[in-house]
């Protein structure tokens, strides 16, 4: 059926980009039709015994043609791949279609493109990746419009496992705005228990002088299998035209089973958080401190600091720190000078017992063209030095990345990265 | 001692703040919800984040598409991008400098993690 609908998109369109002001194909007029192709070359190698050797290579070409209505959206995403063996099919796929007047009444049928992601507070509920997109395939349908409220129903089929979503987004009612996300894969042999349930409810609320935000996660009530996350915004003892000093208090709380629904807690967390940062309006100027209290064990308690800066004399300052109550500490120092065509810059690591050194220079000879070398070192008797030079470019659609890598003890490493995107 | 060690500090501060090392730049966009990122030497910058799903990088295909998350080369070195677009929630982000260098916006104390790196985090308000 997709194949059918990219020839009929093709037919109809004629190859043009734009509307189809003519109006003599498939497309109506006030419909947009449009192709885009996608490429990526990469290899890889190494210089072994004085003579280069090849690692991988591959190319990854992607071809879409879609078309937009108020009414109709439809994408169609081939793709011709060769890694060790070249493989030619539909990559991505989308048909979706809304109520004349009313947008958030639709349905749609999809392939690769809709996978699960639920956002968090400081780190997202459900990651990235957490179920592959490559393997997601079923259909969804929307509705809303009642008081702004606008929902999502997905039912997918997952490399046959089934895969449920429902989204629900409120409008802002005054003082709060609400997104209620769940999740859930049901399978008879891959999952223990046989289902995996993620429910996270959102809540952003603004009372003036203090605004509570709060991420809620569970899975239908199970013992364990629930965390709360929270920071109380917008409480600013310091605002001025220049910026402001803002104080986040937040808690982190989850229960002892909660790993059997998301990552972004440890089991039996219990953290207090307090987090004081300044912003400039005007001036490219930061800074934050960041105090944490574990109060299971003190693995996860002690400050944080960051801050950054862009000088007038054209100097970036760039720094990290974190220093734990068990003792283990962390840290970066960046700085650097740059103008139009060069720049140098150089980094301070610190991370318990190591300390390593890195040094950067970049030279510009035209805007779309940067050439930089990187070189390291550990502040200690190993020492262990690595270098790096790359060679970039963004030359119209296409950029493009040479790099060659080498570390004390082993072969050079190159890569040629060649990226294009056209419309 | 100490008033003479206080003395060098302070001499010291004051000579990089009179050669602008230590004086910030003002940012070419104060209005706004913009990203700014001050980097005169660079090809191409791209804001990775996840409402553009990491550049491509985490769809299916897992392709870093190099027209997503292009910041515009402006005046003086800086480059923007506009994210007026983004609705009520948080954001973790962070630039895509020359192709291959992640760098966390130094503009935005907030941090958080994505796939073992530090990036930026930004919290929009509804």
């Amino acid at each position: 059926m997709i194949l059918l609908l990219t020839a009929a998109l093709l037919a109809g369109g004629g190859g043009s980009t734009g509307p189809d002001s003519s109006g003599t194909g498939l497309i109506p007029e006030d419909w947009d039709f449009g192709y885009c192709a996608l490429f990526q070359a990469n290899a890889a190698g190494s210089w072994t015994d004085k003579q280069p050797l090849m690692d991988s290579t591959c190319f990854d070409a992607e071809f879409s043609v879609y078309t937009l209505s108020r009414e109709v959206d439809l994408l169609a995403t081939a793709v011709a791949r060769s890694e060790g063996s070249p493989e030619v099919g539909l990559r991505r796929a989308r048909a979706s279609v809304r109520w004349p007047g009313t947008p958030w009444l639709g349905g749609s049928v999809h392939y690769a493109d809709r996978q699960p992601f639920i956002p968090g507070l400081r780190q997202p509920v459900a990651e990235w990746g957490w179920i592959n997109a490559d393997s997601i395939m079923g259909f969804g349908v929307s509705g809303g419009g009642i008081l702004g409220f606008q929902a999502f129903y997905l039912l997918q089929e997952v490399q046959g496992d089934t895969l449920e979503q429902l989204n629900v987004f409120s409008p802002w009612l005054g003082f709060a705005g609400l997104d209620y996300y769940r999740a859930r894969l049901a399978s008879g042999d891959s999952i223990p228990g046989g289902e995996v349930i993620v429910n996270a409810l959102a809540i952003r609320t603004d009372f003036r002088y203090a605004s509570p935000w709060l991420v809620i996660t569970g899975s239908d009530g199970q013992a364990g299998r629930w965390a709360l996350s929270g920071d109380i915004r917008d409480i600013r003892p310091f605002e001025t035209g220049w910026g402001r000093l803002e104080v986040v208090p937040g808690i982190r709380f989850a229960g002892d089973s909660v790993d059997l629904v998301t990552d972004a807690y440890t089991p039996g967390q219990r953290i207090l958080t307090l987090g004081t940062y300044l912003e400039s309006r005007r001036y490219m100027v930061s800074a934050g401190l960041e105090g944490m209290v574990d109060l299971e064990s003190d693995s996860l308690s002690g400050v944080s600091a960051t801050a950054g800066m862009v000088s007038t004399g054209g100097v970036t300052w760039d720094m990290m720190l974190s220093v734990f109550a068990d003792g283990d500490y962390s840290g970066t120092l960046a700085t650097g000078i740059s103008d139009g065509f060069a720049s140098a810059g150089m980094m301070l690591e610190v991370i318990d017992d190591s300390t390593r050194l890195n040094g950067t220079a970049s030279y510009s000879p035209r805007r779309d063209v940067c050439a930089e070398i990187s070189v390291a070192g550990d502040l200690d008797d190993s020492l262990q030095p690595s270098c790096a030079v790359a060679v970039s470019s963004a030359l119209g659609p296409v950029k493009g990345l040479l790099a060659v890598d080498w570390t004390y003890g082993s072969s050079p490493v190159f890569r040629l990265n060649l990226r294009g995107f056209l419309r | 001692m100490r008033i003479k060690a206080l003395s060098v500090m302070v001499s010291l501060l004051t000579l990089l703040c009179g050669c602008g090392i230590l004086t910030p730049v003002e940012k070419p966009a104060p209005d706004g919800r913009n990203l700014i990122l001050w980097m005169p030497g660079a090809s191409s910058v791209q804001v990775l984040a996840d409402w553009n799903e990491w550049g491509g990088s985490v769809a299916a295909g897992g392709i870093s598409n190099p027209s997503s998350g292009n910041m515009t080369r402006g005046e003086n070195g800086f480059w923007t991008l506009d994210i007026s677009h983004l609705e009520g929630g948080s954001y973790r982000y962070t630039f895509l400098v020359n192709g291959h260098r992640w760098l966390r916006d130094r503009d935005n104390p907030l941090t958080a993690e994505f796939q073992g790196r530090t990036v930026s985090l930004i919290m929009v308000p509804d």
